[in-house]
């Protein structure tokens, strides 16, 4: 099981990280992924402070640089890569 | 739907807010909705407020937004420190011309305004006075001589309600917020009778956290009693737990911590003989922050707020959790965006009762038990003359003062009070601000009227043991949190 947490805390709200978990849930749904990855909400990760994008784990490592425009993408292969 | 506020744009702003928790709960908010959900609350049929329908629902998409937590307009840059946002299709762009003649003007003879103006900004015109506004200076003079009062002073209630000049006009008349000056007061959003200055609201991202089944903790501050008709504090904790928080709590606790350790930095300040000012109202601080920040660095207390000592201790025992904060206070939800802020969300009472309507549940008829309670002290913080009213008993409780208080009530007052501070002249040991006149039961987020709130809290208090800060503070222990604001960042 991948485990996903996303930051639903509102500086990463307001950088759009709950489009980004309806991107993932949608991405989840097509690859069909359900019974595999469990996404979890979180608070701040400090993300925002740190200035590395929106707060975003996968397996408790923090992924770096996503955007809103760009986390499917990044989601994508990053949990390709996990999965494998 | 029954009307919960007297002001008819209050009221609508609070059925959009409604309408998004319900959706919120049933399943997402999706912006593609918007359009659609403008059409069905604005219809062609009316009521009218505004010329057209089309404008209309234009205001209903940039509240809509605020609502959901962005920006009024897709091509505003998002400011997560900027909570207060004008909407500009709903702002009527209205007077700015501070002194007009009225049609009271009956071009009598004596002319008095004539010979009020010291500079020759007034002429007789054919039917009455006329002003130069090239050269008025605004003084008034005019005003107060005439006998008809036909000549009047009006600003525009924004502007006139900013205690920090942070309001100006564009070319079209329609107010601009400065963001560099505003301090997230909301009194320009409490004045405008149309509705156009709004706050963001974070009512579907706390949703979305709760239906995810995160470990959410809700904190409420101590202006909620009364806030609920006659629903007492413990009615309301367990209502707020009802919506799917883990725990709720009396921010009253934080408050006694706060008075305790304000008191021992007095003691200090004393001593420097350097007045201080209390940490509690963030506009208050903001408003030093920004237009004093001498007095920032030397006078002000650096204690945390109730809000964030509270949050700290529930950190502290829940290190993964999420604390919501539910206040009467527009500027709280900038405070939480502060780094050294651990508060997770803020909102208002407006958006708890809309996200308790939309769920259905009347705190008045719920039944609950009561736990562990704060003093009373601590539960004063609510309203103007609390705080140095509490920072006052916890000198007394450690045998120490008297100490002298000043009540800023109001934030034109506070910056009365921080002016005569900065000139050296001010002579009492404590400064204490509230931005909103009154104290927070008079916040721009309440829902109850600030008088009747003031007789239920006493109401309720009365049946309580009476316990001092001291007594509070060991059944609830602040050991091992941070009471410091800490790291100012910029």
């Amino acid at each position: 099981m991948v485990n996903v947490e996303i930051c639903i805390g509102s500086a990463c709200y307001v950088k759009g990280s709950s489009q980004v978990v309806n991107d993932l849930n949608a991405l989840i749904k097509e690859k069909g992924w359900e019974d595999k990855i469990a996404v979890k909400g979180s608070f701040c990760m400090k993300a925002c402070q740190n200035h590395i994008g929106l707060g975003i784990r996968i397996n408790g490592r923090q992924i770096e640089g996503v955007t809103a425009q760009n986390a499917r993408e990044i989601l994508d292969r990053e949990l390709s890569a996990a999965l494998a | 739907m029954s009307n919960m506020f007297t002001h008819e744009s209050r009221q609508f702003k609070f059925d959009i807010l409604v309408n998004i928790c319900r959706q919120a709960f049933k399943g997402e908010v999706v912006e593609d909705d918007v359009q659609a959900y403008a059409r069905n609350l604005v219809s062609l049929e009316g009521p009218r407020y505004r010329c057209c329908v089309y404008k209309e629902r234009e205001v209903l998409r940039q509240r809509v937004r605020l609502a959901m937590g962005k920006m009024a307009r897709e091509e505003i840059e998002p400011n997560p420190r900027q909570i207060i946002h004008v909407i500009d299709a709903a702002c009527d762009g209205c007077s700015i011309k501070k002194i007009r003649v009225t049609d009271n003007c009956r071009k009598c003879m004596a002319k008095s305004c004539l010979a009020a103006c010291r500079f020759g900004a007034i002429h007789i015109g054919n039917v009455r006075s006329e002003i130069d506004y090239t050269k008025c200076k605004e003084c008034g003079a005019c005003a107060r001589a005439c006998p008809y009062s036909a000549i009047v002073v009006t600003e525009r209630p924004c502007y006139a309600h900013c205690p920090v000049q942070a309001i100006s006009w564009d070319s079209n008349n329609i107010a601009v917020i400065d963001e560099k000056r505003c301090i997230n007061c909301g009194q320009c959003e409490n004045a405008c009778p149309f509705g156009a200055i709004e706050d963001v609201s974070w009512v579907v991202p706390v949703i979305k956290a709760i239906k995810m089944g995160t470990e959410v903790y809700a904190i409420v501050a101590p202006s909620i009693q009364g806030q609920f008709e006659n629903a007492t504090i413990p009615q309301v904790l367990k209502s707020v737990e009802m919506l799917g928080f883990t725990k709720c709590e009396e921010v009253a606790i934080g408050a006694d911590a706060v008075a305790e350790f304000e008191y021992q930095e007095l003691a200090e300040h004393k001593k420097s003989g350097a007045p201080m000012t209390t940490s509690c109202c963030p506009g208050f601080v903001n408003m030093l922050k920004i237009h004093f920040p001498k007095l920032y660095k030397e006078n002000k207390s650096t204690t945390v707020t109730p809000m964030e000592a509270l949050a700290r201790r529930i950190k502290r025992d829940h290190p993964d959790a999420g604390v919501v904060f539910i206040g009467p206070c527009l500027a709280k939800k900038q405070e939480a965006m502060e780094d050294y802020s651990v508060v997770d969300y803020v909102l208002t009472y407006e958006e708890l009762a809309a996200m308790l309507i939309s769920k259905g549940i009347n705190p008045e008829e719920i039944e609950a038990s009561e736990e562990e309670y704060p003093s009373v002290f601590g539960r004063n913080f609510a309203f103007s003359g609390g705080v140095a009213q509490a920072v006052a008993e916890a000198a007394k409780e450690h045998n120490d003062g008297p100490y002298t208080a000043f009540m800023a009530n109001g934030a034109m007052e506070c910056k009365k009070q921080l002016q005569i501070m900065q000139a050296g002249k001010f002579t009492f040991d404590i400064l204490e601000g509230m931005c909103c006149p009154g104290g927070c039961i008079a916040g721009p987020g309440t829902i109850s009227d600030a008088v009747q709130v003031k007789g239920r809290m006493a109401k309720e208090n009365m049946t309580t043991d009476k316990k001092t800060i001291q007594k509070s503070l060991e059944i609830f222990s602040f050991d091992n949190v941070d009471m410091e604001v800490g790291t100012h960042a910029e």
